[in-house]
């Protein structure tokens, strides 16, 4: 059986991404490297909270967005 | 014929936005009433700053402790090359009464600070952020939590841009979102017309807000904009219920 079962597709920061199932929140960060202490994280455009990384699993077709916030003026 | 609450100069000057439904007379006196607090006279503020007082918004009180440096000069559009070393606040309000005379700016050369805030703020109806940096913002939300008053955030970074308008009582505040300082260690890079989109997004909210139009005002959203790819994103935004600051309060 092929190892892609345990995959699922979802888009990542605009671009098509293959991701083991049940992936949380926190697992896509470390993942992508997108540690950041103000780092927004945007899914199927909501905003969602740090404290609901760890809980948070994506399902296929999910987009998922890591923002790193502007404080410039 | 009933009596118009404009004089004959208002009435041609603000005719283009007065025959807006939205906007009528009505809109226009209370413009005209309005005080809004502007703290920051860069980018954002140059911007958002020219359109309230084109707009014919009573009182601008602005705020910021900066002088005008040749580096500003490719993005912060309120302040010439004729301006450098002068305090931001004087240039701007050299520009403004230029522009609007009915229009009254009242300019700080001060930093607004946790002992000042409120002071600053006053009986303002709306504070706009122009704001270069994270610790301003917090005042500002401590400020707007505290009286009460809608504070409409903008931000840019790089080709990066975002706003949304923080209504106490009713949207999540800034530290909802962005619990942490944080002290980069250089100012970003900015192209111009990034913090001009931002800006005139942030006046045309306040704007809208200060006529009494109820939707569209970016409340408990974000616009997300990105200036690489040209995408604008709505970000919906809930309360943070465990918010230490505003404890994600209802009214």
């Amino acid at each position: 059986m092929s190892a892609d079962v345990d995959r699922i597709e979802v888009i990542i920061n605009g671009f098509r991404e293959k991701v083991s199932k049940g992936s949380s929140i926190t697992a896509l960060i470390l993942a992508y490297d997108e540690m950041d202490s103000a780092m927004m994280v945007e899914k199927n455009g909501r905003f969602v909270y740090p404290r609901d990384y760890e809980t948070t699993v994506v399902e296929p077709g999910d987009v998922l967005e890591f923002i790193h916030p502007d404080f410039g003026g | 014929m009933m009596a118009s609450l404009l004089s004959a100069h208002e009435a041609l000057r603000y005719h283009r936005q007065l025959i807006l439904s939205e906007i009528g007379e009505d809109g226009q006196v209370r413009l005209r009433k309005a005080r809004v607090l502007l703290t920051g006279l860069g980018g954002l503020g140059s911007v958002s700053a020219y359109y309230l007082a084109a707009a014919g918004v009573g009182r601008l009180r602005v705020v910021d402790k900066d002088r005008v440096e040749l580096g500003n000069l490719n993005r912060q559009i309120l302040h010439f090359s004729d301006n450098l070393n002068e305090p931001k606040v004087y240039s701007a309000r050299d520009k403004l009464q230029r522009l609007n005379p009915l229009c009254r700016i009242e300019a700080l050369h001060e930093e607004i600070t946790w002992d000042n805030g409120e002071e600053l703020a006053g009986k303002a109806d709306l504070i706009v952020d122009g704001a270069d940096n994270m610790e301003t913002r917090r005042i500002l939300n401590r400020i707007s939590l505290k009286k009460r008053i809608p504070l409409v955030f903008g931000g840019v970074d790089g080709l990066s841009g975002m706003t949304t308008t923080f209504i106490p009582g009713k949207t999540p505040c800034f530290e909802c979102l962005f619990p942490d300082s944080i002290h980069p260690k250089a100012p970003p890079g900015v192209l111009g017309p990034l913090p001009g989109i931002v800006a005139s997004i942030q006046a045309l909210v306040a704007i809208k807000f200060l006529v009494g139009l109820p939707h569209g005002l970016l409340d408990s959203k974000m616009l997300h904009i990105d200036g690489t790819t040209m995408n604008f994103r709505m970000i919906e935004l809930e309360k943070n219920h465990r918010c230490p600051v505003c404890g994600g309060h209802e009214s």
